[in-house]
Parts: C-alpha cells; sequence; structure tokens
C-alpha cells in the first residue's frame, strides 16, 4: 500500500526539501481546465504519512496543505469622507502576495506550529513577510492586512481551513481544495507539510495549472494577440445581429 | 445555468445577462437611450472588472442601437446630418475618454469617478427631464396648447459656421452640436454608456430640434460613437469580452424593437417623464453607495 502510494507521488512530485521521514503526497490532478462551464473546481491532495500512530488530530503528527498562486500586487485604499462623499485614498501596496491561496490542516495552525514556523512557511501569506509594502500610509499596516484577508475571504480567494485536511484510514491524509470560479489562471504552488511535535519533519511540492481551454482560450489569445482585428470583429458581430434583429422583426 | 467568460475571467448566470439585456434593449428601442447607464454598474455589481464591464457594454449598445436606429429609420426619423456632426465632436471625445480612463485605472480611482459622474450626471440630466415632462403632460391633460416657442435666438443660431439639418427644420452653428458630440464622447468612454441619456435632452433643450427626430439621431451617432470605443478599448486595453457582449445583445436587439414600437405609440413627454423617472432612481442609488453609512473601510484592487 506505501509503497503504491509512494511510487504514483514520485511520478507527480517534483522535489522533496526535507527527508526526515518517509512522506508522499501527491494531486488527483495536475491540470484544471477552465471551460465555459467553469464554475470552480475541487481538486484533491493526498498521500501517505509513514507512522500509524498519525491517524487521529489528537497524535502528534500534522499534514498542513498550502496552494497558492502566483504573486499579484494588491492595492488596499481606505474610505475617506471627503465633502461627505467616500473617497479611496492612502493607497498601501502589497507586492508578491498570491491572488489565490488556500491552507488546510486538520486543527488550528497554531496549535500545530509556532508562528515563526508559520510565517516562514508562508501558511498563511497574508501574515507572510515576502510581502513588501511600498507605500504605508499612517505607518500602521496592522488594519491594511486585516482589510486586505477579510476582503479576499469574502470573494472565497483567501482560505484558512483548519477542518481541511482528514485522515480516512490510519497513515493516509486527504484535504480538498476548492477553486473558486473566479480563480486566477496560471501555475500553482501545491505544498504538503508534514509537523512531528510541531517541528517541520516532511515537506512535498507539486505545480498544478489552472488553465483555460479550447473556445475561452482561443478568445483569451484572440482577444491579447490580435487585439485590432479582435475589436473589429466585435464590432461586426454586433452589427450583425443589429441588423439580423431589425429584419427579423420588420420583414418587408 | 452558468457561463464562464474568458476575458473578464469570472462566472455569471447566462439566462441573467440575456434579461438583462433585453430590459437595457427594451429602453433602447423606447426612449432613444442605449441603457449602458443601467448595464454597467449592474454588471460591475455581478462581479465583473469595472473595465470589461464598460467595454463589453459598449459593444452591446451598438447592436442594440443599430437595431433600433433601422427601425426608426424606416419611418423616417433620423437627421443624418446632425448625426454626423455630432460624431465628428464623439470620435474626438471618446479618443480622449479611452486615455482618461486608462489613466484612472491606473491610479485605481476609476470606481469613484465612475459613480460621481454618475450622481451629478443622472441626478441633473433626470430632475431636468422629469420636470419638463411633467409640466407637458400637465398642459396636456388641461387641454392647453403646449408654449409657443422662444421668439429669443439660440445661442446655436448666434454662432459663426452654420449649417441646414433640414430633417431637424434648424439652419444654427455646427460649434454647439460639435461640443456636445465632444463631451458626450468623453463621458461615454469613461463610463461605458452609449451617452444617449445626455444626448437626447441636449438635443431637445440645447439644439431645439423636433422630439421626433430626436431618438433615432441619437440612436445612429451612438452607433458610430460605441463602434469607436469598442474598436478603442479591444485595441488599447483588451477589455471587451465578446461571450458577455454576446449574451447582453441576444436580449438586446430583441428588447429593443418591442420597445422601438411601443415608443411609437406613445406621447414623447410620457416616454421622457419615463426615461426621467429611471435616470433619477440610478442616481438616487449611486448617491446612496457614495455618501450613505459604510460597514466596510477599506477596498482592493488587483494589479498582475
Amino acid at each position: 500500500m506505501r509503497r503504491a502510494l509512494a511510487g504514483l507521488a514520485v511520478s507527480l512530485l517534483t522535489c522533496a526539501a526535507v527527508r526526515a521521514e518517509p512522506f508522499a503526497a501527491a494531486i488527483t490532478q495536475d491540470v484544471v481546465e477552465v471551460t465555459s462551464r467553469f464554475t470552480g473546481a475541487t481538486v484533491t491532495v493526498f498521500g501517505a504519512v509513514n507512522d500509524q500512530r498519525s491517524q487521529t488530530r489528537a497524535g502528534n503528527v500534522d499534514v498542513v496543505v498550502a496552494v497558492a498562486s502566483a504573486p499579484v500586487t494588491l492595492t488596499v485604499r481606505r474610505q475617506k469622507r471627503i465633502a461627505g462623499f467616500w473617497f479611496p485614498a492612502d493607497p498601501v501596496r502589497f507586492a508578491g502576495a498570491p491572488a489565490f491561496f488556500s491552507t488546510l490542516s486538520a486543527r488550528p495552525l497554531n496549535e500545530i506550529t509556532d508562528p515563526g514556523t508559520q510565517l516562514r512557511l508562508g501558511l498563511d501569506p497574508a501574515d507572510g513577510t515576502p510581502w513588501v509594502v511600498n507605500q504605508a500610509a499612517g505607518g500602521d499596516v496592522t488594519q491594511y492586512r486585516a482589510a486586505l484577508k477579510r476582503l479576499k475571504a469574502a470573494d472565497g480567494l483567501y482560505v484558512l481551513d483548519p477542518h481541511g485536511v482528514d485522515f480516512p484510514r490510519p497513515g493516509l491524509f486527504r484535504a480538498r481544495v476548492v477553486l473558486p470560479a473566479n480563480a486566477p489562471t496560471g501555475v500553482y504552488r501545491v505544498e504538503a507539510f508534514l509537523f512531528r511535535n510541531g517541528r517541520l519533519v516532511g515537506r512535498e511540492t507539486s505545480l498544478l495549472q489552472v488553465t483555460k481551454v479550447g473556445f475561452e482560450r482561443a478568445v483569451w489569445r484572440f482577444a491579447h494577440e490580435r487585439p485590432l482585428l479582435y475589436g473589429l470583429a466585435s464590432i461586426l458581430i454586433a452589427l450583425g445581429a443589429g441588423l439580423a434583429a431589425a429584419r427579423m422583426f420588420n420583414p418587408r | 445555468m452558468d457561463i464562464y467568460l474568458p476575458i473578464a475571467e469570472t462566472t455569471v448566470n447566462l439566462l441573467l445577462i440575456v434579461t438583462l439585456g433585453a430590459g437595457i434593449g427594451f429602453l433602447a428601442g423606447l426612449v432613444g437611450v442605449g441603457g449602458g447607464f443601467l448595464a454597467t454598474p449592474l454588471l460591475i455589481f455581478l462581479g465583473i472588472p469595472p473595465a470589461v464591464a464598460a467595454a463589453s457594454e459598449a459593444n452591446h449598445i451598438l447592436a442594440s442601437s443599430v437595431s433600433g436606429a433601422i427601425a426608426h429609420s424606416r419611418r423616417r426619423a433620423i437627421d443624418v446630418r446632425m448625426a454626423l456632426v455630432l460624431t465628428a465632436g464623439g470620435l474626438a471625445g471618446s479618443t480622449l475618454g479611452v486615455q482618461l480612463f486608462v489613466a484612472l485605472l491606473k491610479i485605481g480611482q476609476i470606481d469613484f469617478v465612475i459613480s460621481l459622474l454618475y450622481v451629478v450626471l443622472l441626478g441633473g440630466v433626470g430632475s431636468l427631464m422629469l420636470r419638463e415632462s411633467l409640466a407637458a403632460m400637465r398642459l396636456r391633460r388641461d387641454g392647453l396648447a403646449p408654449p409657443p416657442p422662444r421668439a429669443r435666438r439660440s445661442l446655436a443660431q448666434k454662432l459663426p459656421l452654420r449649417m441646414r439639418f433640414a430633417a431637424s427644420r434648424l439652419y444654427i452653428s455646427v460649434l454647439p452640436p460639435l461640443v456636445i458630440g465632444f463631451g458626450v464622447g468623453v463621458l461615454a468612454a469613461i463610463l461605458g454608456v452609449g451617452g444617449g441619456f445626455l444626448l437626447v435632452p441636449a438635443m431637445i433643450y440645447v439644439l431645439r430640434m423636433p422630439t421626433n427626430v430626436v431618438i433615432g439621431t441619437s440612436l445612429l451617432q451612438i452607433i458610430f460613437v460605441t463602434g469607436y470605443t469598442v474598436l478603442l478599448q479591444a485595441w488599447r486595453t483588451q477589455t471587451v469580452d465578446i461571450i458577455l457582449a454576446g449574451l447582453l445583445i441576444i436580449g438586446g436587439v430583441v428588447g429593443a424593437q418591442i420597445g422601438a414600437r411601443m415608443g411609437g405609440r406613445m406621447p414623447s413627454e410620457h416616454l421622457r417623464a419615463i426615461l426621467g423617472a429611471i435616470v433619477l432612481a440610478v442616481a438616487a442609488v449611486m448617491a446612496w453607495g457614495l455618501l450613505g453609512p459604510r460597514s466596510e473601510l477599506f477596498s482592493v484592487t488587483t494589479t498582475p
């Protein structure tokens, strides 16, 4: 059983930074296709922990799965009243923040490991240091960071789920990563971490590609690679539709 | 039934968008406005990025205006020469408008500027139209003839470069229509609207065109200006979502035909009263958003 899972995992995974303990993880698919019917997707990350004692969350072994999309720059503004109007002012830029992330575990991160380790591994990227704040309004970024987490969480784009990992059988873990319909396309980094008594003892990284396919991809490429022609085509479609409707409703 | 939009990069309900298109198209045919001032805010509310909503809506307005203009041209209710003069100003205005749009998008203030412009413009135009049309309705009910047109010469008659507009029975300077076309073009590009809600009152109250040619003429001008805006936005910002526009168009062209037929049977002051009331309602909703209490004091925008 262990060998079978590990074999599958090796074929899908790229690296393992910490090889202290036998640990394997894999994703059910390495490509998520965005088609016209795309309303989001669920990707399952699963794997094996070579430790028969790890069956419950009461045990001293923890698995954390962290998924993040490519970094972007997010600008947070505070609304200020100017002459009665709400005006978005005082921007703070978070450069290198993921547009989407989901960190799943079987219990709250703070019970698993210390804040320093969480920060270092980027388990909660919203708290992570890799974010460079270019402009601080009033010097206090805490409120902005909290607002960013709140707003992105409301859109389903920043997920911290302390019940997202389960152990269907001793030694086997499973995590369901939910990608919402507005999840960005691109390459996602999928990482599985193994902790023993709060210490990182295993780490597996793989890549997940979220990509437009077929007609959606063709339209997107047309719009970006031949923008002038795309504009002309858009106009012709509109003209044709208007003419057709006029003829249909007013036959001579 | 949901569908993924490749440019907007989000999923919307197919029937909701088609229905929205039909409602907007109905207004377009009925009162000669594209309805973009309703559709763009609604699309943004549905989660479409503002830039994509404005650019795709321009493409939708193009289709419903073609459909509506053909219906009006069969009733010979278009002043083609006036439409071309307005368009000349409109193309220059739209060019500037797209530049402003890109600049505002960059500094992250596009949403605020759009909302503020809506409140000011819609509030002003809406109350003007509603007051005037209600006064006209009262006169008709009392069996009184409308007051005779003012004998005083309008500004349009005093300025140089006068031109004869046969269909409107006007001999006026081309400068006011050029300036009006320019101003509407700028706003149209920023707000993602055709500008009919500004053009129609401007043609009636400033140029003093007869109301029966105003709607067809406005639609013709909107065709040229939105067509140009679509091309510019597709080229410069890649924000035209043809799938989104297509869904709106399917509903829109049908709605426009129904609206144009009903519009031909209704007194024009009723049409203006309806338009005025809708415009004021949208302005009120927008004003509440800008002035009302807020629970969330922060906003976030993404730049790749």
